[in-house]
């Protein structure tokens, strides 16, 4: 029961990400720990978040594209995964099945609740009543928040004991192929990042990034010492180029 | 031009604006997305500038038509906004649909900036650098974590209300004829490239436990791969699914063969 009480406030705090600037508090990173935290067992909950944080690596609200529910997804995946006892693949094999259920309850909300909710902020703007706009816009947002966290206390809840025991029969095939998947699923992630931003001219950084991980086993920080530096190289470059227009040309470039 | 009584913006309502303007995907929805939450932060500017009631109307309905951008440019764009209604309060011959066309032709190029830039690199630094100390359970990484990608954020969102505002409509246009985006993009790209490389090879995943050969002469493939190159497979395998979602295949769908395939691949023991 407390239990639950807990994964639900996860659930709120991950979903009201929304409130605070889109904070990243609803990423598996922060979600792990966090119900890590309240469960009894931070250690485990940071290493289950982070793997989570992985296999979601790709799950960005981009324009107007709903991805799977990762807050409830890694939220369940890391509460059952703690409770059962259990690792990485248990989590996994919770949270991708949730979030992909969940994701069509956000859609209720996105595309038939909270649609009609703004046609009675039209009426009361129509009307110059300003404050109606304003409480029924934050009220709103609360309600999808709490609507979540309800349904994942309610999942934890009633599903607790059936999915323990779901849990220990999963066999050693499927748990064995799990593990798997989720160490190719950063790699979806990372395809999508790298379809925002890859092109032809800077494709080489990605191979040297590789390399300098794979070859050498520098950490991503030092990886990103090295970008950084070669980024101030580039641009210091081109400022030298930039006082020899100066000289060439004379006046007429543009200051800022 | 300007009337004796000059509708002017003070501080107290720029403040309320960016404090406001942290709720940019509050109560969204597909219809017209973010437009509740941009109304909310430009309701203290309207009431400000407008005394009568009807343009105040005006106003509200005016901003809550649609919107939707990357929530770190919503205080940015909510600065130029507020400039923009401030002119329009006080000159008549002000054209106040160039307001929202203003609003329409900033939100897609800085929509797409803020992915690229924030969710996509500084939210993969922010990981990059917490994955050293979350793979041992360390809780300093979820921190470091969430102050990389949020310190950053919240200094784009104050000075994106300061010199939305105070700039005004000439920021795009200084901003896109001084050449400083492209530079920002490319240099992004780059840090953001090599990062995302650096971490295929650190956290993708894939061995194989086949052998050539049997008895004494037996060789690991994996073996011979790594001598190749070490996560050769987790680089093929990325450019694969980098290749499907240029094809704009559903991600559902690759999310789903990713599982089928592993545990497929898993039960004939092709891979472990």
């Amino acid at each position: 029961m407390v239990q639950a009480l807990y994964v639900a406030l996860a659930v709120f705090i991950g979903k009201a990400e929304f409130f605070i600037g889109t904070a990243m508090t609803g990423r598996p990173i922060f979600l792990g720990a966090l119900v890590g935290l309240l469960f009894g067992d931070l250690t485990t909950g940071v290493i289950i978040g982070f793997q989570l944080e992985l296999v979601f690596m790709g799950s960005v609200m981009i324009g107007a594209a709903v991805p799977p529910d990762m807050i409830v997804g890694s939220v369940l995946g890391t509460a059952f995964a703690l409770s059962a006892n259990t690792g990485v693949d248990t989590a996994v094999a919770i949270a991708m099945p949730t979030a992909l259920l969940s994701a069509f309850v956000v859609n209720l909300f996105y595309g038939v609740i909270n649609p009609l909710i703004a046609k009675f902020v039209d009426k009361y703007a129509k009307n110059g009543k300003y404050k109606g706009v304003e409480r029924t816009f934050l009220g709103t947002g609360f309600m999808n928040y709490i609507a979540f966290a309800i349904i994942a206390f309610l999942a934890y809840y009633l599903g607790n004991d059936v999915m323990s025991s779901v849990v220990n029969s999963i066999p050693d095939w499927l748990s064995n192929g799990l593990t798997i998947a989720a160490g190719i699923l950063p790699a979806l992630g990372f395809a999508q990042l790298m379809s925002m931003i890859l092109s032809k001219k800077i494709v080489v950084f990605l191979m040297l990034g590789f390399f300098l991980t794979a070859f050498l086993e520098i950490s991503a920080i030092g990886v990103l010492i090295v970008a950084l530096s070669i980024v101030g190289t580039l641009l210091i470059s081109d400022e030298f180029k930039n006082k020899k227009d100066d000289i060439s040309e004379g006046d007429d470039i543009s200051d800022f | 031009m300007t009337s004796n009584s000059e509708a002017k913006l003070t501080k107290k309502q720029l403040k309320q604006g960016f404090w406001r303007s942290f709720t940019t995907s509050h109560a969204w929805h597909y219809e017209r997305q973010q437009h509740m939450s941009f109304a909310y932060s430009m309701i203290p500017v309207i009431n400000k500038l407008y005394p009568d009631k009807k343009d105040r109307i005006k106003g509200y309905e005016r901003h809550l038509e649609f919107y939707n951008c990357q929530a770190v440019f919503h205080p940015l764009i909510f600065g130029i906004t507020a400039a923009m209604e401030e002119e329009n309060a006080n000159n008549p011959d002000f054209d106040t649909s160039s307001i929202n066309a203003m609003k329409v032709a900033l939100m897609g190029p800085l929509a797409g900036v803020g992915d690229s830039l924030i969710f996509g690199t500084l939210r993969l630094i922010a990981t990059g650098i917490a994955a050293s100390f979350c793979k041992n359970g360390n809780p300093l990484g979820p921190i470091l974590f969430l102050l990389i990608y949020n310190i950053p954020t919240f200094s784009i969102r104050f000075l994106g209300v300061k010199y939305g505002y105070e700039l005004g409509n000439d920021l795009v246009t200084k901003i896109s004829n001084s050449g400083i985006m492209n530079k920002l993009m490319l240099s992004m790209g780059i840090v953001g490239l090599m990062v995302i490389g650096s971490m295929i090879a650190s956290t993708v995943t894939m061995a194989t436990p086949i052998t050539l050969g049997v008895g004494e002469s037996a060789v690991k493939l994996q073996d011979s791969l790594d001598e190749i190159m070490p996560s050769l497979l987790p680089l093929l395998t990325t450019f694969l699914l980098y290749y499907l979602n240029k094809k704009q295949v559903n991600i559902l769908f690759q999310i789903i063969g990713i599982m089928v395939i592993g545990i497929l691949l898993g039960a004939i023991g092709i891979l472990n």
